[in-house]
């Protein structure tokens, strides 16, 4: 299979071949191979985040699917003015988000099985996690989960997070000092 | 000495959003308040802990294959359409074996997949494990071997989809579709050409993909 593509690719001559350590670049010039470079480097990280937002293991391997399909969508719309891992990223959260916003709210016993899995499976995806961090983290409201996850773990700020989420920035401040009691009285008690 | 510090004042001293004379004015309180001390304490604490948690999980299984299937195979399949009479002259007698060892292989292992599993077994080894010394297998005979797998596989995701989130069910289906599509294209080209062996290459390949997809979204199914 591998074969097919490097025959096609000096077929094509010399003069599309980007430099060797240029894996963004070969990627948006549709080099299976870069592409799938990408993918291995930056599964870990997109896995995480989908898991940790959607809380259920089945979905967030769907949702990293999903981004990674995205992400070769718009692989020509990615001029490098920032890092390729933060525009991967911002891919990556504005799938999710769009994700949690189709879905409905679940019943209160659905909720409790989601937990329990969620669980088994930030245990497996993650095992040098702390757990009592993540169960507590699992618990909070929609929104204010998002919010948290957003800001405190992956690093952003109020700013990026009201434009990922199309809200206010009050808002985004309001759900994550929300988020941050609702984690302190969990984990205090 | 002013009242005690906000929860909105004290995240944003932690998270540093206050201005310069904000800063001055918590500061000053904090010096004196023990009570509002012990709080940022433990909300600094929790920030700090919070982002120390790992920032990447490793996921259940190989996901590439759904993406590849949706996109780098999609363009490849497109690609090898339009040049493969450039490739005539080269001689596949390898890949067409290989191909065909391939597609026996995914059928061997969909099988013992299905057959591990309506033993009620959670056996989730890798669905294709090809042989280093690939012998030639009849394409046609082990075809109808796939076709058989597949709608048996197809009739498990059946049976149990309404149980199923709609939006994985929705990418499952399109990702089937596009297989189906490859699939569909690849066949058509190779009835020009059967002895093509990048084509027959590409045809168990595809084969794979669509019983990988099935087995996963069954895998989904029966976590339900």
């Amino acid at each position: 299979m591998e074969t097919a593509y490097v025959i096609e690719a000096r077929d094509r001559g010399s003069t599309i071949t980007p430099p060797p350590d240029d894996t963004v670049g070969r990627a948006q010039q549709g080099d299976p191979e870069a592409f799938e470079q990408l993918y291995h480097e930056h599964l870990g990280h997109i896995y995480a985040l989908c898991l940790r937002m959607v809380r259920d293991e089945g979905r967030a391997e769907e949702l990293t699917q999903e981004v990674f399909v995205r992400v070769w969508q718009k692989l020509g719309t990615f001029r490098g003015q920032s890092q390729f891992k933060t525009w991967l990223h911002r891919v990556a959260v504005n799938v999710v988000l769009k994700h949690l916003r189709t879905q409905r709210r679940l019943a209160a016993r659905e909720a409790d099985e989601e937990l329990a899995n969620f669980a088994a499976a930030v245990r497996r995806a993650m095992p040098d996690t702390r757990m009592d961090l993540e169960r507590a983290l699992a618990t909070l409201p929609p929104g204010a989960r998002e919010v948290l996850v957003l800001h405190d773990i992956e690093g952003y700020r109020y700013r990026e997070i009201a434009e990922l989420m199309g809200t206010a920035e009050g808002t985004v401040k309001s759900q994550l000092h929300r988020a941050r009691r609702i984690m302190r009285e969990a984990l205090e008690r | 000495m002013m009242k005690h510090i906000t929860e909105t004042q004290l995240n944003d001293y932690a998270d540093g959003y206050l201005d310069e004379g904000e800063v001055l004015e918590v500061t000053r309180h904090l010096e004196a308040c023990e009570d509002c001390r012990d709080s940022l304490g433990r909300l600094q604490d929790l920030v700090k802990d919070l982002g120390a948690l790992p920032k990447s999980g490793s996921a259940g299984q190989d996901l590439w294959a759904g993406i590849a299937t949706r996109t780098v195979d999609r363009g490849r399949v497109l690609r090898l359409d339009r040049t493969r009479r450039s490739w005539r002259r080269i001689s596949f007698s390898l890949p067409q074996v290989a191909a065909a060892a391939v597609l026996a292989a995914v059928i061997t292992g969909g099988a013992v997949w299905m057959a591990t599993r309506g033993a009620g077994s959670q056996v989730d080894a890798p669905l294709v494990a090809i042989d280093a010394s690939p012998g030639f297998v009849a394409l046609t005979a082990e075809t109808a071997l796939y076709d058989s797998l597949v709608a048996d596989l197809t009739r498990v995701l059946d049976q149990q989809h309404e149980q199923m989130d709609p939006e994985t069910v929705r990418i499952i289906k399109e990702n089937l579709q596009i297989i189906d599509m490859a699939i569909e294209d690849i066949r058509s080209a190779l009835v020009e050409d059967p002895a093509d062996g990048f084509l027959n290459a590409y045809l168990a390949r595809a084969m794979r993909r669509k019983v990988e997809v099935l087995r996963h979204a069954s895998s989904l199914a029966s976590r339900i």
